[in-house]
């Protein structure tokens, strides 16, 4: 994971808010876990895995299910509906930082072109919009781990494998939002000031 | 379009600002050949234009793109996907763009 600064001006506030924001429409407190499939289902985001688009038992099934080699990927299908097919084989954890990033890519409006098909060259040249994804890698972060919770869970002395834990976030994860949200700063600043 | 925005920088310093496309390509490319999907969809977004710029029924190339739009898949692949994985990916997504 990247730590970058060269967002948007206002990007990131916007993300933290915009974390909070799905909190309280769904019904969750501010430092809730957000389970990426209720956010997707709140946005009307179908999230399939292989099984679901395979009708039959066959050898490409079984392929894609026992390969470690794609995580998640994101398309408008032919009817107009948004489409997220991840990888189940990832570790929970994993999968949930997967939906999340390709649902941030949604909630960013990151252009689709409608009613598109495919060939193999097309999908796999490898052209994809760089701030884009930086920018889907960042909401999808916040959605996961807003600041305020990180804030909050450091607060109760949770470590960083409890907060993982708790949010369904990898450890990985947890130690990028910390590091890259200052959040650790703000409790040590926090703590000094109570003995001023 | 490539040889007016280009000017007067030479073709080895346009390679390496596009990336991944060597110098001897984008001559036979100013020379009028057609370049494969790949050099194309980068050589349109150096140029800051769509690929549906270059539509006509003469291209080659965008009778390959344009005349269905691209779909922006957006893969996290760990690592270097295998022929067998591409062909599988896209075969899911071809199945999964019809079906739902």
């Amino acid at each position: 994971m990247t730590v970058n600064n060269n967002f948007k001006r206002g990007f990131k506030t916007e993300a933290e808010k915009k974390s909070i924001c799905y909190r309280e429409i769904l019904g969750l407190e501010r430092t809730a876990p957000l389970p990426a499939i209720h956010l997707a289902n709140h946005l009307k985001i179908m999230v399939l895995v292989p099984v679901d688009i395979f009708t039959d038992g066959t050898s490409t099934l079984s392929h894609l299910e026992n390969s470690n080699e794609w995580s998640a990927l994101t398309l408008i299908s032919k009817k107009g509906n948004r489409l997220i097919i991840h990888n189940e084989k990832h570790s929970s954890a994993r999968q949930e930082s997967n939906i999340m990033h390709e649902i941030a890519h949604f909630i960013c409006d990151h252009p689709f072109p409608e009613n598109s098909a495919l060939n193999q060259e097309t999908i796999f040249s490898r052209h994809y919009n760089e701030e884009q994804e930086m920018e889907a890698e960042w909401l999808g972060g916040c959605l996961q781990l807003p600041r305020e919770a990180l804030i909050w869970a450091l607060r109760k002395k949770m470590s960083q494998s409890d907060i993982a834990q708790y949010f369904n976030a990898s450890a990985d994860m947890v130690r990028y939002r910390i590091n890259s949200t200052g959040a650790l700063q703000q409790i040590r600043q926090f703590s000094k000031s109570r003995y001023l | 379009m490539l040889k007016s925005k280009r000017g007067e920088k030479g073709l080895r310093a346009i390679a390496q600002e596009i990336g991944g496309v060597s110098a001897s390509t984008l001559s036979r490319i100013e020379q009028g050949k057609v370049p494969d999907v790949d050099t194309f969809i980068k050589i349109c977004s150096w140029l800051g234009v769509s690929t549906e710029e270059f539509s006509s029924e003469e291209s080659n190339i965008s009778n390959k793109i344009s005349s269905k739009d691209l779909i922006l898949s957006q893969l996290r692949a760990d690592r270097t996907l295998s022929q067998k994985t591409i062909e599988a990916l896209a075969e899911m997504i071809n199945l999964a763009y019809n079906k739902y």
